[in-house]
Order: C-alpha cells, then structure tokens, then sequence
C-alpha cells in the first residue's frame, strides 16, 4: 500500500466530504444568498451608494466563503465526537489537509467568481443612477484577472480557520471565534487606509483594473500605475499577501499534523 | 503486534497516567482491558493507535511507530470510540464511502450484522438512538476485517438482545490472525469472550495474563467461609472468593473477582501470575 500519497485516496476523501456534508453546505449557501439579497435589496432601493454592491459582494464572499468551507472541512478533524474516526480514516495527513485545502481554494475562488460576475451583471441590467461611478463592471475577465487576489485571500482565511478550528478544539468555538475575528482585524486593517485616498484612487478618470486591499492597479489617461494603499511607514507592501497566508497555512498544516485527541 | 515499551505519559496539567509502562499484546484473540475510573484504558487505546505522543518510551504497531499512522497501518486497525458523532447521511451511503477505504472491507459480514442488529441500511445517523448508531459503527468496525480492532465501552447503550448479538458477531469475527481489545467496565457482558485480561491501575500493570493461566493459577470458587482469600464477595451460597490455586484444579475466572482481587491484594496477585518476578 501506497504510504506517501495517492489519488485515488484524495478522490475518495473528496467523494466522502461531499456526500457527507451536503447539509452543511447547503445552509450555508442559503445563509450567504440571504445576505447578499438583502445588501442587493437595500442597494436596489438607493438606500446605500452606488458602488456598495459591488464592494459588498466582494467582501462577502471573501470572507463567508473560505471561512465556512474551511470550517466545514475541518470540523470532523476538530470536534471531540468526530476527531478519533477522522484521524483513523486510512489516508496520509498530508492527503487529508491537500483536499481541505484544495477544496477551500476551489470553492471559494469559484464561489467569489461567480459572486462577482452576477453582481456586476445585476449592477449593469439596472437603471444607471446619479452617483453611478465609472467603471467596466460587466467585463467578466476584469474579475478573473482577479483570481490570484481571490486565491490569496481565500488561503488566508482557510489557513485562518484552520489555526482558528485547532484554538478552539472541543469548546463551543470560542477560540475560532476570537481567532477568526483578530484574522480579519489583521487583514483589513490596511482598509483603515484606503478611506482618506478613496477619492483620489477611485475618480471618473481612472478604474481599478486590479489589485486588492493593499495595493490596486488603476488606469488613468497616462497608463497603467500602481498605488500602494497602505503608508510608506508600514514595512509591508504586495509580499506581505503571499507571506501571511503562507505562514497560516504552515502553521495550520503543523496544528493539523501534530494535534492530538485528549 | 503491539509493544508498548517503557511508556511514560501525562496530559497537559495533569498528573502522570503511565510511568515506565510495558505491555505486549500478541497477533490473535480478544484482549479484556480492564482498569477502575481515570487510570488510561481510552489513553492506552488512542497511543496505541497513534491518536496520542508518548512522552518517552515507544509504541508500537504492527513493528512501526504507532504516532506514525501511516495508511497502510490505518487500514489495518478500526477504532470504536465510547462516543462518537457520525454524519448526517444513511448508514448505507456512509458505508459506500467509507468502506473503500478498508481493503478487506466484507459487504456481506456488514449486511448480515446489520441485519442481525436489527439496524436499516437506509436509516439516518441522527435519527438513530445512541445505542442503534453504535451497533451501526460496531457492524461497519467488525466488516471492516482488520487486523486490530479497538473497542472502548462496546456494549455501553447496547440493549440485551444486542448485547448477545454483539458477543456472538465477534466470536465470528475473530480469526487466529486477528485482534479485538476491548476496553470495558461491564465485564459480565463480555467476559467469556476474553482470551486475554489486562488489569490495569494508576501503579500501572497488573494483570497481564491469558484466561487458561489465570484458571491454573488462581482458584475461583464460592465456599462458605472467605477466609485466607485474596478477594471475595457475600453471595447467595456464601462467599464467592479467589485464591492462589494451590491444588491445580482448574476453575472458570470470574473477572470480576479478579478485578477485585487485582485491586485490594495487588501485590500477591502480581506475584502468583509472574512466577518470575520472584526469582
């Protein structure tokens, strides 16, 4: 028997999660589709700005999404009851933790993607409004352009919710709470930058072609620039969203491969 | 097929379970863990199968490091925790995708074990009764044919009917190739099972012996009067005791006896069942 990896395994891994955990995922499509009608609602009836939708959605769906895929597939792994039988299912860790991360890439990227693609096309089959900003939202390929970003963000807070699922073992899931919470605290605080630029990046001259909440790519009359949302004081620039996840997800590959059942 | 060598273990916070612990568990027969309330049978169970790092010492399984839970040694266990959560699906699309996973997976021993459980392969997880999803889990654990199959508290929510069920799947189980240790605090129920007892306390090991050195060196018999016994209990006919067998007439271990006996006399029992302890 094969001890190092093999993919019929991972294929039955696969089979096994979605065939047992279809509830799960069905409320929590449910759940996410009931938010995203409301802020569709409230936009629909002009009682937020014209670009909230837009920026709603996304945020939404980059959180919503990688957090309850991630918790979905590590709560079998995490729970007191479950924990033994997950740990004694005949597959290597390093299979197990692979689909849990595949998974939570694959889903959630798509899951964002298609978020996106139906927001803009709502935005665009609507009547314009006064403070409609500029912008090629239709253009399904601007959001594709932004599946790297999708993909970062998605493995932060996969990798998140794994130290976070780890942190509040058996408990009522205090610790993923409060862990999931500092996570977001940690990645959006840059966004406590982007309001006093908001009007100069963001302009009737120019569009974001691309970036994320750090940084963004926008076109202007000149060209192509780059700016950094984040001040010059901040040692981090675009390395820090290919490092942060990255650590994450070691220290959730460690947390998952060392944990123990007491 | 399994060696625990010089194990030492504690929880977190916690004082010491096992001090320079030893124990080796042979290929074949039904092993009887036994140990009052807190003294590690369930920590024993999970070091052995690798859910648990020994503090020093080593564990192993099938001559490999059992913290390694490499595939090819967790196809060949099956663990049945005391408690455990199952998903919400049918037994039967559980078993569907689960059962690939084990290579000697027995479809047919798994239809007739549940059928003999009185359990439907097309009812819900959570809409069984506790002691239905168990039969459920111990029908799919014995199908699953491995070669080491751990149970904790087997019996615990099983009624009477399943409880003889229980005893007589595993007889059919059991194969000179295969092992069952089951961990327990109800010994009546599946004393005449064991082939093997292993007492255990917070000292550390008691009782290591099979059931046919334990008739040949101990006496269990019910007399009328206790004196000089190692253990005893007032019964209908008088007392039901133990004592070292100095005759050599053999007699039925009464487990629960034993345990008694294991607990109030500990050193004597040590002494009578390793003779070489007091070389």
């Amino acid at each position: 028997m094969n001890n190092t990896f093999s993919f019929r395994r991972l294929w039955l891994l696969a089979r096994k999660h979605y065939s047992e955990n279809r509830r799960p995922y069905l409320i929590g499509v449910a759940c996410y589709a009931f938010v995203l009608f409301i802020c569709f609602w409230c936009w629909l009836g002009g009682e937020v700005e014209d670009d909230f939708l837009m920026e709603f959605a996304f945020m939404w769906s980059a959180i919503f999404i990688p957090v309850v895929v991630a918790k979905i597939n590590f709560s079998d792994s995490m729970k007191r009851g479950s924990s033994q039988i997950y740990y004694t299912l005949p597959a290597t860790e390093g299979e197990k933790f692979l689909f849990a991360l595949l998974n939570t890439l694959v889903v959630s990227a798509v899951g964002i993607a298609v978020c996106e693609v139906c927001a803009s096309l709502l935005h665009d089959a609507t009547p314009p409004r006064p403070d409609r900003i500029g912008g090629d939202y239709s253009a399904i390929g601007h959001w594709f352009a932004n599946l790297g970003d999708m993909i970062v963000i998605a493995l932060l807070f996969m990798s998140g919710s794994v130290v976070a699922c780890s942190a509040s073992k058996d408990k009522s899931g205090t610790g993923f709470a409060f862990v999931m919470i500092a996570l977001a605290v940690l990645f959006f605080l840059p966004e406590l930058f982007i309001a006093p630029q908001g009007d100069y990046l963001i302009s009737t001259e120019g569009f974001i072609v691309g970036g994320n909440t750090l940084y963004c790519d926008y076109t202007t009359a000149g060209g192509l620039d780059v700016w950094f949302l984040t001040p010059p004081v901040l040692p981090f620039h675009e390395w820090y969203n290919a490092i942060v996840p990255a650590l994450l997800v070691v220290i959730g590959w460690f947390k998952f491969r060392e944990r123990e059942i007491s | 097929m399994i060696t625990v060598k010089n194990l030492t273990f504690h929880y977190r916070g916690k004082n010491h379970l096992y001090r320079d612990f030893s124990l080796h568990i042979e290929r074949g027969g039904i092993y009887g863990l036994l140990g009052s309330n807190g003294v590690g049978k369930s920590t024993l169970l999970k070091l052995m199968c690798g859910l648990l790092s020994p503090d020093s010492g080593e564990v192993e399984l099938f001559g490999h490091r059992s913290r390694a839970r490499s595939v090819s040694q967790l196809a060949d266990i099956f663990v049945v925790p005391e408690e455990f959560e199952l998903p919400k699906v049918t037994l039967g699309e559980f078993a569907r995708c689960t059962a690939p996973f084990y290579p000697s997976f027995d479809h047919s021993f798994f239809a007739d074990a549940l059928r003999r459980f009185e359990v439907g392969v097309e009812e819900e997880f959570h809409s069984m009764s506790m002691g239905q999803r168990k039969k459920a889990y111990i029908a799919f654990a014995m199908a699953a044919k491995s070669s080491l199959l751990l149970l904790d508290e087997p019996t615990n929510g099983l009624d009477i009917t399943s409880k003889a069920t229980f005893r007589s799947l595993l007889a059919e189980w059991a194969t000179p190739e295969r092992t069952a240790i089951i961990s327990t605090h109800q010994v009546r129920e599946v004393a005449n099972m064991f082939d093997h007892i292993v007492i255990i306390d917070p000292k550390g090991l008691v009782v290591d012996s099979s059931v046919y050195d334990l008739s040949s060196r101990l006496k269990f018999s019910v007399e009328s009067s206790a004196e000089g016994a190692l253990y005893s209990q007032s019964t209908l006919g008088g007392y039901a005791t133990v004592r070292e067998n100095v005759d050599g007439e053999e007699s039925n271990p009464d487990i629960e006896l034993l345990f008694g006996a294991a607990t109030t006399s500990r050193e004597e029992i040590i002494r009578i069942l390793n003779p070489s302890t007091n070389l």
